[in-house]
């Protein structure tokens, strides 16, 4: 564990010495707010905004939160390996006595030390809510761990596509795609009508799905696990393609 | 005992076979000098030794551990700066220098003094607190070398640690490769000969991913070329130069070169000690009545050993 917390540190520094990481964050919270605050998301086919609620009541706020996160973590995934595999760096990290998995397990690390940085500036935002009307906690709770998890699953497998294009702008474009289609699978595509036997695979697939589930506060276990199993798949994968270089 | 063994190793790139069957030793306390023209298979033994790679067949054991195996505690053992120096860039020397103490499970005031130690002994003092994409070529290159010494590993790897130095660059990091080896085990890879022959007690040379040579450098000469090339300028006839020398016993092939006014230079080869042959020569020639302005030995170099075996042409 030790090795993975100085690979992190090491991450982390990168990270917060790089503009585009800020820039990133600060572009996930003015959508997130903006959208909130002022422009309103759709229902019933009309745009209610924060003004227009006429309950103390999150889960518009946090229904940005998958959309969102399919471009900010692809963005900050695509830093952690393309970097290390263009300049070479890789070569002499892989001759210290350390093991592959802590090395990805510490670019992980740092990722998630980032989103959960970019969670937490979001705090204010339940908290001035609370301050209109009494606001159920809860589902704020199991909508900030279900965001946790979501937001793992993007990055681990943002971390594997990125060993495998080594550029980093494909990487993130492959990543933002695949994030996108994840999330739109439980909305967009629910709207055309799926013949019965194809909803219950995308509503399975479907993060936007099992996130809302997460929001609603109740912490359902088979969701946490398909997260958790998505998220630690890719992390494994990503430790065989460094492992299956090597014999190359 | 070895410190390093490499038995029958084989590397390919898919169809390409960059090692066909490798073998050599390293010696506890030697400085090896591993030589080859580029894309020889250097780099892609440094790389199996290290771990970056696995062979395709064959078995490398350093200090007792196969890299197929224990690749953690062959780590541990060496100490490796790769081709290029690749660093990362945006650190400070002494932050990037604690962070490969880390890695290395070193901590505390140990630590501390190592990275104050491996400093010294590279002379990045005035760039400690520097950012390392700052830095000079030289200095990029003293950091990858003091991160290789920082955990006093018993192996010492060096891949190309001169290239793109100036000349008194060259002059420092080679005269810290021979105080490291005066109690590591040290493997010098390159293609510049003449560093090879002033640092290294022993040389291997690599061709299309097979030793050609291995031995001190002397001995390669020797076997490679066992004559010396002497030449003879005297102020005298070129005819009665030939002749006296050709009395010499010992020497062999005797060729007037050039006769220009009152000198006339001879060719010949020995394969004598310089010292026995020269003052013989002498004699002879001033016994023939003519006046000797010089003789020359021209010592066959690395370089005409190197590429009399990688192929390419000789002078």
């Amino acid at each position: 564990m030790g090795i993975a917390l100085t690979i992190a540190w090491k991450e982390l520094r990168s990270f917060l010495n790089s503009p585009l990481a800020y820039i990133f964050v600060v572009i996930f919270l003015l959508y997130l707010s903006g959208t909130y605050f002022l422009i309103g998301t759709t229902q019933g086919g009309a745009l209610v905004s924060f003004w227009s609620e006429t309950q103390a009541d999150m889960s518009r706020f946090f229904s940005l939160v998958p959309a969102a996160f399919a471009i900010l973590i692809p963005a900050l995934a695509m830093k952690l390996w393309p970097d290390e595999l263009k300049q070479g760096t890789i070569e002499l990290l892989i001759s210290y006595p350390i093991r592959t998995w802590q090395i990805v397990f510490g670019k992980f690390l740092a990722g998630m030390y980032m989103i959960v940085a970019a969670l937490a500036l979001t705090i204010v935002i339940p908290w001035i809510v609370d301050g209109y009307g009494a606001l159920e906690w809860g589902p704020v709770l199991g909508s900030y761990i279900g965001s946790l998890l979501m937001g793992a699953a993007f990055l681990a497998m943002g971390l594997f596509f990125g060993t495998l294009f080594k550029e980093q702008v494909t990487a993130f474009i492959v990543t933002a795609l695949i994030c996108a289609l994840l999330v739109a699978v439980g909305t967009i595509v629910t709207n055309f009508n799926i013949p019965g036997g194809w909803q219950a695979v995308t509503d399975h697939i479907s993060f936007t799905a099992r996130f809302n589930y997460l929001a609603r506060g109740v912490i359902p276990l088979a969701d946490v696990v398909y997260f958790v199993l998505f998220g630690a798949t890719f992390l494994t994968l990503n430790v065989a393609v460094i492992e299956f270089r090597k014999g190359r | 005992m070895s410190m390093i063994e490499v038995e029958d190793l084989r590397k390919n790139y898919g169809s390409f076979r960059a090692l066909q069957g490798v073998d050599f030793a390293v010696d506890k306390g030697e400085i090896l000098g591993f030589l080859g023209p580029n894309g020889a298979g250097k780099t892609t033994t440094m790389k199996i030794l290290t771990g970056f790679l696995n062979p395709t067949a064959g078995k490398a054991v350093v200090d007792g551990h196969n890299v197929l195996e224990d690749l953690v505690s062959v780590r541990r053992k060496i100490g490796y700066l790769p081709e290029h120096t690749p660093l990362y860039e945006d650190m400070r020397v002494k932050e990037y220098l604690r962070f490969c103490g880390r890695l290395r499970r070193m901590g505390g005031a140990h630590l501390t003094q190592r990275i104050q130690t491996v400093v010294g002994l590279t002379a990045l003092e005035p760039k400690f607190s520097a950012t390392i994409k700052t830095l000079s070529k030289g200095y990029r290159q003293r950091v990858g070398i003091a991160q290789a010494l920082l955990h006093q590993p018993e192996i010492i790897i060096l891949d190309e640690p001169t290239v793109g130095l100036d000349p008194n660059q060259v002059v420092d990091v080679r005269r810290l490769i021979q105080e490291i080896g005066e109690d590591r085990t040290v493997v010098l890879c390159s293609h510049i000969l003449s560093e090879v022959e002033a640092t290294c007690g022993r040389v291997v040379i690599i061709n299309e991913g097979r030793i050609v040579a291995d031995g001190a450098p002397d001995v390669l000469k020797k076997s490679h070329s066992p004559t010396t090339t002497y030449e003879v300028r005297v102020n005298g006839d070129g005819a009665a130069l030939s002749e006296a020398v050709g009395n010499v016993s010992g020497v062999a092939d005797v060729q007037l070169v050039g006769e220009l006014f009152d000198t006339a230079v001879v060719r010949f080869e020995s394969a004598r000690a310089d010292a026995e042959v020269s003052p013989e020569v002498a004699a002879a020639v001033s016994g023939a009545g003519l006046g000797l302005v010089g003789i020359k030995a021209s010592a066959t170099s690395l370089e005409d050993v190197f590429r009399g075996l990688t192929g390419g042409k000789e002078n």
